[in-house]
């Protein structure tokens, strides 16, 4: 591995890990939330709170308007997936745009054809 | 460890009467905290080979799609051996290296050579910069689409497989296929845990609690590892995977 790219993901893996934190956080304060409306901090062994929707951009679309209308449990247990859910995406648009940037043809195709099946496995599946 | 811990938690929420597509739909998406967690360190002390990390991404991301579509749809009695035949499968790959020291591999093909395989890093406890070249990255490849189908459809990282076909076929040295296994698990698991959402597999208040968990696990792993010898971290694996062996086939055989 080159120092440049050494830097690169240096950078990244502090992004990640702030957002893996932030996301931690998020599902600590809903998780702390419903206990203090249902006073119940036994993991629900038949959960109540159902992910149904056709992927995970409309997933995020139903999501963020519910967040003006103040926190609930649901909703920051909600943010706190999307935000885990888009550490790894973010790590693979940046290395796209690394490569790009670097004129490594090789490895800008390499990473975007990564890109585009997790792309459609959001978008399609 | 390169063991995202999924493979133990999976078996542990079916234990406490969770349904195994269920359980197996929240560690997909809690491993991804597992992956993203560690990162950092592994990446401070150059651990991973990024460049070989997303030549097999493209692979396992494709497995994982294809092996979450397949755990949507199939019984789920059968989930529980597939998930005893994996870690089975795995054990026996682990034990067959476990004796066997490893030299760092200095020899490239020309596929390996194209994709510019190689690297280097520096070992802590021996106190020296080790340098190697990976080959039979061709190889390699439908070798980690199965990795990815086994993780898709177990909800797992299936980190030992890719350790194994790391260090077998590339020829990967412990520590460098360990950290870059971590690397690629959280971008399978997207790919698998997208696949989940449609099913409507995925519940909130599962998944959220066991990222939580994960996370914190994670960083303290990562943090160790960096520190030991490749000996004790192969040691520390294979109990791991004992252990859990025992515990599905147990499972397999009470849901008999």
């Amino acid at each position: 591995m080159s120092e440049e790219e050494t830097k690169l993901e240096s950078a990244i893996s502090w992004i990640l890990v702030v957002g893996v934190v932030a996301s931690v956080i998020l599902d600590c304060a809903g998780l702390a939330l419903n206990y203090i409306s249902t006073r119940d901090l036994a993991l629900p062994t038949s959960p109540t709170w159902h992910v149904q929707t056709s992927n995970f951009f409309t997933f995020v679309g139903t999501a963020l308007p519910s967040v003006s209308s103040g926190p609930s449990a649901v909703t920051l247990l909600t943010l706190g997936i999307i935000m885990l859910m888009l550490t790894p995406y973010l790590r693979v648009i940046a290395s796209v745009v690394f490569y790009g940037a670097r004129k490594d043809y090789r490895y800008l195709g390499i990473t975007s054809l990564v890109l585009i099946i997790i792309t459609i496995s959001l978008i399609a599946l | 460890m390169g063991l995202g811990g999924a493979a133990i938690t999976t078996p542990v929420l079916v234990y406490f009467g969770v349904p195994i597509k269920i359980a197996i739909a929240a560690s997909m998406v809690a491993i991804i905290a597992t992956s993203s967690g560690s990162a950092s360190s592994y990446v401070k002390s150059r651990l991973s080979n990024v460049r070989a990390a997303f030549f097999m991404e493209i692979f396992t991301a494709l497995g994982a799609i294809v092996g979450a579509f397949i755990t949507s749809l199939i019984a789920p009695a059968f989930l529980y051996f597939f998930f005893a035949a994996f870690l089975l499968t795995s054990f026996i790959a682990l034990s067959s290296r476990f004796r066997r020291k490893q030299r760092p591999n200095q020899e490239q093909d020309g596929a390996a050579k194209w994709l510019r395989l190689e690297g280097s890093y520096y070992d802590k406890p021996r106190g020296e910069e080790v340098s190697y070249k990976l080959h039979r990255p061709l190889l390699a490849a439908p070798g980690m689409f199965v990795a990815g189908l086994a993780a898709g459809m177990l909800g797992i990282g299936a980190g030992v497989f890719k350790v194994s076909i790391h260090e077998l076929i590339l020829g990967m040295p412990p520590k460098v296929s360990t950290a870059t296994s971590n690397f690629i698990i959280g971008m399978t698991a997207l790919a698998g845990a997208s696949v989940y959402f449609s099913s409507g597999l995925l519940y909130l208040d599962l998944a959220a609690p066991l990222a939580v968990g994960t996370t914190v696990g994670a960083i303290i792993g990562a943090r160790i590892l960096p520190r030991l010898r490749n000996e004790t971290v192969r040691m520390l694996f294979f109990v791991v995977l004992v252990v859990i062996i025992i515990e599905m086939l147990y499972k397999g055989v009470v849901a008999l």
